[in-house]
C-alpha cells in the first residue's frame, strides 16, 4: 500500500471502512506473487520449450497437470478425484483454507473444481499449442 | 494419476529448477489470494452488519463504485476508467503488472480486455451483487 488513502466519508461506518481497507491491502499484497508467478511461468516455458521437454516431469503438481492435459486432449473429463488431487498438490499447506472457499453444495463444488481445473491447466500450458480446454457439460468451463 | 509416465530423456537441470520455482510461486500466490478472499468475506460481513449496500471508504472502491454506477445507468466503462481503477488497486505494483502484458498491441488489448472483464465482473459481483458479464 502506498498509504495514500483518502479520509473515510462520514457515511461509511468505521468498521466497514476498516474491513474495506484490509481487503484492499491484501488484494494489493497479492499482486507481487502474481507477477512472480507470471515471470516464473514464462521462464519455465521458455527453458522447457528450448530443451524440447514435455511439461510436468519434475514436481508432483506439474505431473498431475500434465496428466490432466493429456486426459483433456484425449477427450476424457478428469475425475473429481483427479481434480481434487491437483488442487491439493498445488495448494500444499494452504489446502484447508482453499477447500473451505468452495461451495458446500456438492454439485456446485464439483462445478467449481471443474472451472478451476480447466483454468489452471490452460493457464499453465498456455504456451503449449496442443493444450485444449476441457469441454465441460456444465456450461461453465469458459468462466 | 501418479505421474509414472516413461521419460524419454533426462530433464535438463535448468528446466527442473524452473519447474520447482514455478510451483513455489504458485503456492505463494495461492497463499496471498486465499487470505485476500478471507478478508473479502470479512468485509461482506461488515457490510451486512453496517446495513450499508456499498463500501466506498477507499479510493479503490470508489473507482469501482463509479464504474458500477455507470453500468447501472446503462453505460460501459472505457479503457481509461478501467486503467484508473487498476492503477489505484495496483499502486506501486502497476509497472510490474503492466510489464507482464504482451508486447504486440493487438494481443495486449485483448489481454487487457480479458483482465478488466474478469477483474471488474469479479469485483463488482463480490461487492455489489451485480449480474455477471460485465465487460470493459
Amino acid at each position: 500500500m502506498t498509504g495514500k488513502i483518502d479520509p473515510v466519508p462520514t457515511s461509511v461506518s468505521p468498521e466497514l471502512a476498516e474491513a474495506e481497507r484490509r481487503m484492499m491491502a491484501l488484494l494489493r499484497a497479492a499482486i507481487p506473487p502474481f507477477v512472480e508467478l507470471a515471470s516464473s511461468m514464462d521462464e519455465y516455458n521458455r527453458l522447457r520449450i528450448a530443451a524440447g521437454a514435455d511439461p510436468g516431469h519434475v514436481t508432483a503438481p506439474m505431473k498431475r497437470m500434465a496428466d490432466l492435459k493429456e486426459a483433456m486432449q484425449a477427450g476424457r473429463r478428469p475425475s473429481h478425484h483427479e481434480m481434487e488431487g491437483l488442487i491439493h498438490a498445488l495448494a500444499g499447506e494452504h489446502i484447508p483454507l482453499v477447500m473451505s472457499q468452495f461451495d458446500e453444495d456438492e454439485v456446485n463444488r464439483w462445478i467449481q473444481f471443474e472451472v478451476l481445473t480447466d483454468s489452471v491447466v490452460r493457464a499453465f500450458l498456455a504456451r503449449d499449442a496442443s493444450a485444449t480446454p476441457m469441454q465441460a457439460d456444465s456450461g461453465v468451463a469458459e468462466a | 494419476m501418479t505421474g509414472d509416465r516413461p521419460q524419454a530423456a533426462p530433464i535438463p537441470s535448468l528446466v527442473a529448477d524452473a519447474e520447482r520455482d514455478l510451483v513455489v510461486a504458485v503456492r505463494a500466490l495461492i497463499g496471498a489470494w486465499i487470505h485476500a478472499g478471507d478478508q473479502l468475506a470479512a468485509w461482506h460481513r461488515a457490510v451486512d452488519r453496517a446495513a450499508q449496500p456499498v463500501g466506498r471508504a477507499t479510493p479503490e472502491m470508489q473507482a469501482v463504485g463509479a464504474i458500477t454506477d455507470l453500468i447501472e445507468k446503462g453505460g460501459r466503462p472505457d479503457r481509461e476508467m478501467c486503467l484508473h481503477a487498476l492503477q489505484l488497486m495496483a499502486g506501486e505494483h502497476l509497472p510490474a503488472l503492466l510489464a507482464q502484458l504482451p508486447e504486440d498491441p493487438a494481443e495486449r488489448d485483448t489481454v487487457l480486455d480479458q483482465l478488466f472483464g474478469m477483474w471488474l465482473s469479479g469485483m463488482i459481483q463480490a461487492a455489489y451483487s451485480m449480474p455477471d458479464g460485465v465487460r470493459a
